[in-house]
């Protein structure tokens, strides 16, 4: 189920309804969100829920084994297990193709033709999103950092939580677990942050990130025939597309939890007002970045050791981080080109003994994030080369426009969102809260103004970004 | 939830509805005031124009961007119009077309596109924007609801039939296009450098194109073409379908496909594609589907020349 569909307005006032008539009854209040949840995941292919079922339960069992052995060894087979069990389930779903079809590549390099099988495989949605949030679990047992819990109803609602179950945030078991086996209590000013952040939400998916889209596909379709400042703007439009349509999700997810009684943490941080590399991953898809740090980057060793020994694992973190969204040559250059800034952008900050580079720190990121974009975008490595070369031979001609309305209504409303943007980094706020702030005439009235905005400048995407991955 | 609770955030979710239906109703009143008086742009302007002129003019033309920026309708007669639009197809033109008066003697030019003839999928999206007159018009109501384009949020929130058109429309108001006593929905296209570059690049390409080989009307496409056949025959209306002409037609089979469809049917039909085929010349092109104004104007002139329409 799609938060921006009519299924979703009918579907969250109707749960927030049981919901809060059961609310004397914690046992019976996680059993309808366990079954709403895999409900809202059936609604989209009820096939693939055996998937959650699945890995629900191989964590909720190694959890237990793991907190319940003495012997490291054996905790550590237990690990490895759970491990084995969810990349294992991600490497069939995701990069079955990619592996093989990479392989047989290589083998063509060397002059050796090598036949080999690809499968007709459907991603399952959420599938990278739900895997970390088990494997998170599992790992902090191991790490004795969580104890795991006995109760399995409470267990896979932590799994599969509808408001982040496809598309995160990836929440940990230390945040969210907590939270379901302890009784709710609706508050009042949760309720009006919710009802905003959702608005809000639905507005920077549906009006910002889906009108810059039209403009965006319709040129990333056909890059070789169109001149740099086409493909600039165009590149520019993306990144401003997926910001708004995946922080757009997010604010939807973490509004509707809060409807709930629940409190997710930051997964966007105004990105775009960063002022360094650094700076952008403390900010952007925040319960991703961290995760690959508390999981990957610390597993890999961290900054314990020389500096070339970190400058490996922060490529290493950054390469794979990027793969997860996607199985593709694409995604690993995009994390690549990660690796590297921030690598660069530490060897330059140590050697002239800086923390950050001033007012220059607020725009060279974002131009060189663009060019990233270019590889995360783009259909195929030979678009994005394409695109590349023709952004650093510019060559100044007026750019295409194609539909000057779609365009205008994309401009316009752009403005608006960054504007939002600007106020909250100015008066140091968070739009997860920002509702409660707002007196009930007050919130009324904003809302009914995204109404409004939504109603006459809407346009309409098949789903969100993030759901790809 | 304490009943204080339940009580407040009652009253808010009230206030957001009702609040947000009064803005509404006003933000689509003055939008529809304005949009009333809006001659210019493709979407509204030559909507309303459409309307201003489909009584009492003699001869008009149907179709997608290709009977727009192709035919001259005045080198076809004095009283006419040309009401082809970027990206609408046969729905939209049956739609407009059945708005015209019953008892009035007129010829209906259509353009037909074989390639949206045997498309397998066609949805009827271009008939959204026929949206604004949805609270208006009863036709249109009805055509949108038969292709099931509506918002079931619409019926509350009017503003929904202007979704994605007010900026256009408020332009337009502000910054009106055309000289209205002169403008009758033919817009030539003029080539300007990109547009010629990019069409360059796209010949360049040369890309493959596989021809359908299983070919079947689209029961759609059959569907409104039959009723608009019918809407003529019972209205005193010529039919006339027309298919304008192509950079290049790889796909030939379409074309003899339709034309039997057409002539099984009774229905006057004119194949354009290969009308330049001896004396092609990239100048004539926007792209591999729109010509020049120059080759524009030298098709309607072959075409006023063709269909002998009497006054």
């Amino acid at each position: 189920m799609l938060f921006n569909s009519i299924e979703y307005l009918i579907f969250l006032p109707t749960v927030f309804i049981l919901y809060w008539l059961l609310n004397k009854d914690l046992k019976k209040q996680n059993i309808l969100l366990l079954v709403a949840s895999y409900f809202f995941y059936a609604y989209w292919d009820w096939t693939f829920l055996s998937l959650i079922i699945y890995s629900s339960f191989i964590d909720y069992y190694i959890g237990i084994k793991i907190y319940e052995t003495n012997s490291p060894k054996a905790k550590k087979n237990w690990l490895r297990l759970s491990l084995v069990s969810n990349l294992g389930l991600l490497a069939a779903f995701k990069y079955f193709n990619f592996f093989t079809d990479s392989f047989a590549e290589m083998m063509l390099l060397f002059g050796w033709q090598v036949d080999h099988v690809t499968l007709n495989i459907i991603l399952p949605v959420g599938i990278s999103f739900y895997t970390f949030q088990t494997l998170s679990y599992t790992i902090d047992v191991y790490r004795d950092k969580l104890k795991p819990t006995k109760n399995i109803v409470a267990f896979f609602t932590f799994v599969s939580l509808f408001p982040q179950l496809v598309a995160g945030p990836i929440e940990r078991a230390s945040n969210l677990l907590p939270q379901i086996e302890n009784v709710r209590k609706f508050k009042q000013k949760w309720f009006h942050d919710g009802i905003f952040q959702i608005a809000v939400g639905l507005f920077r998916k549906v009006v910002i990130a889906d009108n810059l889209g039209v403009y965006v596909d319709s040129i990333y379709a056909s890059p070789d025939v169109h001149n740099s400042s086409t493909l600039l703007l165009a590149t520019i439009f993306y990144s401003y597309q997926i910001y708004f349509d995946f922080a757009g999700y997010s604010d939807i997810a973490i509004g509707s939890a809060k409807l709930l009684g629940f409190k997710f943490n930051q997964n966007f941080n105004l990105p775009y007002f960063s002022n360094s590399i650094a700076d952008i991953w403390q900010r952007w898809h925040i319960s991703l970045s961290s995760w690959l740090r508390d999981y990957l980057y610390y597993s890999l060793g961290g900054s314990r050791g020389s500096g070339l020994f970190t400058f490996r694992n922060l490529m290493l973190t950054m390469i794979l981080g990027g793969l997860w969204h996607g199985n593709s040559w694409n995604f690993a250059i995009w994390g690549a080109i990660h690796g590297l800034l921030l690598v660069s952008e530490k060897i330059i900050f140590t050697v002239l003994k800086i923390k950050n580079a001033g007012w220059i720190g607020y725009i060279y990121p974002f131009c060189l994030v663009l060019v990233s974009w270019v590889f995360f975008r783009a259909k195929d490595f030979e678009a994005a080369g394409v695109i590349v070369k023709k952004l650093i031979f510019f060559d100044f001609k007026v750019p295409f426009i194609g539909d000057t309305n779609a365009i205008a209504t994309g401009l316009s409303m752009l403005l608006i969102g960054m504007s939002l943007d600007l106020y909250l980094f100015k008066s140091k706020q968070d739009l997860e809260t920002l509702g409660r702030k707002l007196s009930p005439v007050k919130l009324g009235a904003a809302v009914s103004f995204i109404i409004l905005l939504i109603s006459l400048f809407y346009s309409t995407s098949n789903n969100f970004i993030y759901f790809q991955f | 939830m304490n009943k204080k609770q339940i009580i407040q955030s009652t009253k808010l979710i009230a206030f957001i509805i009702i609040l947000s239906f009064v803005v509404d109703k006003m933000a689509y009143f003055t939008i529809t005031k304005i949009s009333d008086t809006v001659y210019s742009g493709q979407a509204i302007g030559k909507l309303n124009h459409y309307l201003s002129i489909k009584d009492t003019t003699k001869l008009i033309v149907f179709g997608s961007s290709r009977a727009n920026h192709h035919i001259d309708v005045k080198k076809l007669k004095a009283s006419s119009f040309n009401m082809g639009v970027d990206g609408k197809f046969i729905a939209y033109s049956a739609t407009l077309i059945k708005l015209l008066p019953k008892d009035v003697k007129q010829t209906i030019i259509l353009h037909v596109d074989p390639n949206v003839a045997y498309r397998a999928h066609y949805n009827r999206e271009e008939t959204k924007t026929l949206m604004v007159k949805y609270h208006t018009n009863d036709i249109i109501k009805e055509e949108l609801v038969r292709a099931d384009l509506t918002n079931p949020l619409q019926e509350f929130y009017w503003c929904v039939d202007y979704n994605g058109l007010a900026l256009g429309i408020l332009k337009n108001a502000i910054f009106p296009k055309y000289d209205l006593e002169h403008y009758y929905g033919y817009d030539p296209m003029e080539i300007d450098g990109t547009q010629k570059e990019i069409f360059q690049k796209i010949l360049e390409r040369n890309d493959s194109i596989v021809c359908q080989t299983d070919l079947k009307l689209n029961p759609l496409f059959e569907s409104y073409l039959k009723e608009i056949d019918s809407f003529c025959t019972n209205n005193n209306k010529r039919l006339i379908t027309i298919t304008t002409p192509l950079y290049i037609d790889k796909c030939p089979e379409d074309n003899e496909a339709l034309r039997k469809v057409l002539e099984d049917l009774n229905i006057e039909y004119h194949d354009y594609s290969h009308f330049f085929d001896n004396r092609n010349k990239p100048e004539y092109w926007a792209d591999i589907a729109h010509m020049s104004n120059i080759a524009a104007e030298m098709f309607s002139e072959a075409l006023s020349k063709d269909l002998s329409i009497d006054d």
